[in-house]
């Protein structure tokens, strides 16, 4: 099979053209530095290569470090029969240094190129045109202007791409281009020859930004966004959350009203419908988060934000490009770990790839929905406008953040070494409306791999903690059972929190992943007889009586605490030290422990 | 600022252009980088954007626009167009 390998500047359109050629789902975003990580993909009968955009061949971060190492390697491997290098034509000049260093590479080891000018809708809509004859004249190589957005020429581009990946000398420049130039001044000269005036486009942004960056208006816009993201966690997903749970409900019905009583119907009843769907009830609001996270970086608000918290975040040892891998830490702490690579100073993204896990992930999302339907009202205040569930959890997630910044400012002044800093410079994408099918599609994908990742551990563990429940006296009788007994022994480690048994095999099972907390409690709850609400866990714990201090103790536990061993692997292997994930997980393990003793004790 | 005076990136006034003319104690590898940005000796730039409070400030380059802080904005000199 061979390969055609996809490489251009940041945010050039690089993984939307990924995926419309191959048809995959890549993450797509209005961000520079979106693509950590070299993926590749079926096209035809070819393999497509994305790599992380990159201004240059020089690289100054790990994630260009990675991009460039991997392309100087692919090029000269004989399958690699194409480079396909993507420019922007409203950022041209910037897009043609990096494709002029890329296309001298890949001429020199007898690989064709190929270019495809992307964006030409935007500029179209200012009644501005590129020569792309001339342009390709002047190159030497073919280029295609395309408008990845609209699915404008990328019919022509595929079979250009088909075409070169099977015959490739036809694609080979004769006579060869020049390749002896200062690629700066070369590519100033084709944009100041071919390129578009982009002054219109500027404009626009530029006005935008001095309302989005500039004092007051941008630091409120920045907090109601914010506040936004959170409160429609809990309103958007209302409908669909209760729509699942109505479902659970009828399909239990369905399969076990029929069904003679015995352990067969208690399995289903108790770990199937109890354990796992009381934890599917809160995969909506996992799709609700992913989706509100894209519309940010789809929009390009995401650059401006690293912006705006630049200043603060510096002051704690991080940097305004902490601020996306720790947005990304609210879905889930693996890939936002991956994207701290953007950031260039290895100190600050040390800092940032410690402190990730404190950003409320969607993991933690189905405890925090649980207990807080548990122990708080379904009140408004505020004439209405701010929902009180939603606000206590914006609060779950404002601590996780706080601590975070306690955290690495904590570890800046006594354990991370201050080496030589390096500056923060942050390309401003252009503002853009957001592409809705990719974004749908990511919520839905987002979904489907937190059930697919969780939910074989959810399972097991809920058949493993239903057969020690129900064993050796059945239904009914969970405190004279295996795990009751075995409760008991670690009962007093959540005592003082007026936590019973329970709760203590809930949090130990949930070290292996979050998750398993609510299926834990859910199998538990179906044992112990209350079945006839099977979905409605909430409920069944409301009924059996949980202080507000006991569970906003737990609250506080979940916030602070490392329960995720994948989160811990993938740290392992990006900090390149094995003491440091076990000193995180034990630090974090206390600071939870210690600030759930503080809350109880301060509420109770 | 007047014709012959040389000063500092972070001190440009909103709106207001100059010209990159050299930088100071910013490594090799950092000056090709700002050179491939944009930044090169004899580019103009404009202020588009000072948010208060040190915030970093955001500059036209060429074809894009780069928010700047003051650390790396402070090593490049300018002098008015």
């Amino acid at each position: 099979m061979s390969n055609i390998l996809v490489v251009g500047k940041p945010n050039s359109g690089k993984s939307l053209l990924f995926n419309r050629l191959t048809g995959v789902t890549q993450k797509v975003s209005n961000f520079p530095g979106v693509t950590v990580e070299i993926k590749s993909a079926s096209f035809r009968k070819h393999q497509l290569i994305d790599f992380p955009g990159t201004y240059s061949l020089d690289p100054l971060t790990k994630d260009e470090k990675i991009a460039v190492d991997q392309f100087i390697d692919s090029i000269s491997n004989k399958r690699v029969k194409g480079v396909l290098c993507m420019l922007d034509s409203t950022r041209l000049e910037r897009s043609l240094v990096f494709a002029l260093q890329a296309q001298k590479v890949a001429l020199l080891a007898g690989v064709p190129v190929v270019f495809a000018l992307n964006m030409m809708d935007q500029i179209e809509l200012i009644g501005e045109t590129v020569d792309v004859a001339g342009l390709q004249r002047d190159l030497g190589c073919k280029v295609f202007a395309i408008s990845t957005r609209l699915n404008q020429g990328l019919n022509e581009l595929s079979d250009a791409l088909d075409q070169m990946a099977t015959h490739p000398e036809k694609f080979l420049p004769e006579p060869m281009p020049n390749l002896e130039f200062d690629p700066i001044h070369r590519a100033h000269e084709l944009h100041e020859v071919y390129g578009a005036s982009v002054e219109k486009l500027l404009k626009t942004q530029n006005r935008l930004d001095r309302f989005f960056l500039s004092g007051a208006g941008g630091g409120v816009a920045f907090v109601v966004i914010m506040l936004l993201l959170f409160q429609s966690i809990f309103t958007w997903a209302v409908p669909l959350m209760d729509a699942v749970e109505a479902g659970i409900g009828w399909l239990s019905g369905v399969v076990t009203t029929n069904m003679a009583d015995g352990m067969v119907k208690d399995f289903l009843v108790d770990a199937m419908f109890g354990g796992v769907g009381s934890f599917l009830v809160f995969v909506p609001q996992i799709m609700v988060l992913t989706f509100i996270i894209g519309l940010l970086e789809d929009s390009g608000y995401l650059a401006r934000a690293s912006v705006i918290c630049h200043r603060g975040l510096s002051r704690v040892g991080l940097s305004g490009m902490s601020f996306v891998p720790y947005l990304s830490g609210f879905a889930c702490a693996i890939p936002a770990i991956f994207a701290a690579r953007t950031i260039a100073s290895p100190r600050r993204r040390l800092l940032t790839i410690l402190t990730i896990p404190l950003m409320s992930c969607s993991a933690r999302l189905p405890v925090y929905s649980l207990l807080i339907l548990v122990l708080i009202p379904p009140e408004k205040i505020l004439g209405g406008l701010i929902d009180l569930r939603g606000l206590v959890f914006f609060g779950l997630y404002m601590l996780g953040i706080v601590a975070a910044l306690f955290v690495s400012a904590m570890l800046a002044k006594f354990a991370v070494r201050n080496e030589d800093d390096v500056p923060f410079i942050l390309e401003l994408p252009p503002y853009r409306l957001p592409t809705w099918k990719p974004l749908i599609q990511r919520a839905l994908n987002s979904a489907k791999a937190f059930i697919s990742k969780a939910g074989h551990i959810i399972f097991a563990i809920t058949v493993i903690v239903w057969v020690l429940g129900y064993f050796p006296n059945g239904a009914g009788n969970l405190d004279n059972s295996y795990l009751g007994w075995m409760g008991q022994l670690i009962e007093p480690i959540f005592e003082p929190w007026g936590l019973d048994w329970r709760y203590g095999v809930a949090i130990l099972a949930s070290f292996v992943a979050r998750e398993v907390f609510v299926g834990t409690l859910g199998t538990m709850y179906g044992i112990a007889g209350a079945e006839e609400n099977i979905a409605g866990l909430a409920a069944n714990i409301q009924a059996d009586g949980i202080s507000l201090a006991s569970g906003m103790a737990l609250l506080v536990f979940y916030v602070l605490a490392l329960q995720c061993a994948s989160t811990l692997a993938v740290m392992r292997k990006e900090v390149g030290n094995n003491l440091i994930p076990i000193y995180a997980f034990i630090g974090y393990s206390m600071l939870a422990y210690a600030a759930g003793s503080v809350t109880y004790w301060l509420i109770a | 600022m007047n014709k012959t005076e040389t000063n500092s990136m972070w001190s440009i006034n909103q709106g207001a252009k100059a010209r990159v003319s050299g930088f100071v104690g910013v490594s090799a590898a950092y000056i090709k980088r700002m050179r491939e940005i944009g930044l090169d000796v004899g580019a103009e730039i404009i202020c588009v954007n000072r948010p208060p409070f040190s915030a970093p400030r955001q500059f036209q380059i060429c074809d894009g626009v780069f928010s700047l802080d003051k650390e790396i904005a402070d090593s490049i000199q300018v002098a008015p167009c």
